[in-house]
C-alpha cells in the first residue's frame, strides 16, 4: 500500500495546516473521519458536511472517491470546506 | 530504564493514545509542565513523542460532581516523568473544575487509580489502559471495594448506592478503545500518519 503526503488546509483557520501521510486508496470521507478523530476539525454541524478540494485542480472529491482516482499528487494541498445545507427563506 | 528505552516507551504510549482519539477522548502532549500549563509547544508527531512526558487529557464521560449534579467532561493531567516509569504509575491530577464527586478524585490529590491497576502489572500496562480506567471510574463502572471502603468521599459512595444501586452512571457509554494492534490483531502501521500540525499564527 503506497502512501502519499498531503497537506490538509483548515476550513476556518487558514494558518492551520495538517500534513499527513496516507494511502492513495484513502477516500475523502475516511480522511474527514480521521481529521475529526485527530482533533483537527470538529464534527460537522447538523446541517453541514465536509468536502475536500484539491487546490491545484480545484476539483472537489466525491465522498467515496479515493485520492488516486481523483489524481491527487504527492505534496498536494487539500482544502477542507465545511458546506452547509440551504434552507427556506 | 535506559534513556533510549524510555524514549521508545514514551513513543509507544503516544502511539497508543493517538489511536484512541474519539469523540469521548482527546489529549495534548507536552515536554514540560510549563508547556502544559501554557498549552504551548504541543507534541504532535510520533518522532517528537520521545520527549512527551506530560499529557493533558479530556474525557467526555458525564460524571457526578455533586448530589444530582453532572459534569459532561473532565480534564486531567498525567506526568510520566516519575522514577522507574513504567514500573511505577504516572502522576495524575484533575485540572478541570468542578472536581468529580467520587471516592477516587479529590482537590489537590492524585487520581486514586489503585495499586492493582498499575503497580501490580509490573510495567505491562500502557497510558491507553489508564485512559480506559479513568473513564470507567468517571462512569462509576466498577465492582467497588466493599462496604468498608470510603475513599476520599464516602458521601458520594452512599449517594451512588442509593440512586444507582451499584450500576454505572451510563451503561450505554462507549469507552475509548485500546487499538487492536496492541493485542496483535493487526500488524499495520497507522494509516493516517500525522507528519506535522502547523499553525503559522505562532501556535504549534
Amino acid at each position: 500500500m503506497s502512501k502519499i503526503r498531503i497537506n490538509l488546509l483548515h476550513p476556518t483557520n487558514p494558518s492551520e495546516i495538517l500534513t499527513v501521510a496516507v494511502p492513495q486508496e484513502a477516500t475523502a470521507s475516511w480522511l474527514i473521519q480521521e481529521m475529526i478523530k485527530a482533533g483537527f476539525i470538529p464534527h460537522a454541524n447538523a446541517v453541514g458536511q465536509y468536502k475536500l478540494q484539491d487546490t491545484r485542480t480545484e476539483v472537489q472529491l466525491n465522498d467515496n472517491q479515493t485520492l488516486e482516482s481523483a489524481r491527487v499528487q504527492d505534496g498536494a494541498n487539500l482544502r477542507v470546506n465545511h458546506a452547509t445545507s440551504g434552507a427556506l427563506p | 530504564m535506559r534513556p533510549k528505552d524510555l524514549a521508545q516507551r514514551r513513543q509507544f504510549d503516544f502511539r497508543v493514545v493517538s489511536d484512541m482519539r474519539s469523540p469521548v477522548f482527546l489529549f495534548q502532549a507536552y515536554r514540560s509542565t510549563a508547556d502544559l500549563a501554557a498549552d504551548r509547544n504541543r507534541i504532535t508527531t510520533a518522532e517528537e513523542a520521545a520527549a512527551a512526558s506530560k499529557y493533558m487529557m479530556t474525557l467526555r464521560v458525564p460524571t457526578l460532581v455533586g448530589p444530582g449534579k453532572m459534569s459532561e467532561e473532565t480534564v486531567f493531567g498525567v506526568d510520566l516523568d516519575v522514577a522507574d516509569y513504567p514500573l511505577t504509575e504516572p502522576a495524575t491530577w484533575v485540572i478541570s473544575r468542578p472536581i468529580p464527586w467520587s471516592p477516587h478524585f479529590a482537590e489537590g490529590r492524585p487520581i486514586c487509580i489503585g495499586a492493582e491497576f498499575w503497580l501490580a502489572r509490573k510495567g505491562h500496562v500502557t497510558l491507553g489502559h489508564l485512559v480506559e480506567h479513568v473513564a470507567r471510574m468517571l462512569n462509576w463502572d466498577e465492582k467497588g471495594r466493599g462496604p468498608g471502603y470510603r475513599g476520599w468521599n464516602g458521601e458520594a459512595i452512599d449517594y451512588h448506592k442509593r440512586h444507582y444501586r451499584g450500576r454505572s452512571l451510563n451503561p450505554q457509554l462507549v469507552y475509548p478503545a485500546l487499538p487492536a494492534w496492541i493485542y496483535g490483531a493487526e500488524d499495520e502501521p497507522a494509516s493516517f500518519e500525522i507528519i506535522t500540525h502547523q499553525r503559522t499564527d505562532g501556535e504549534h
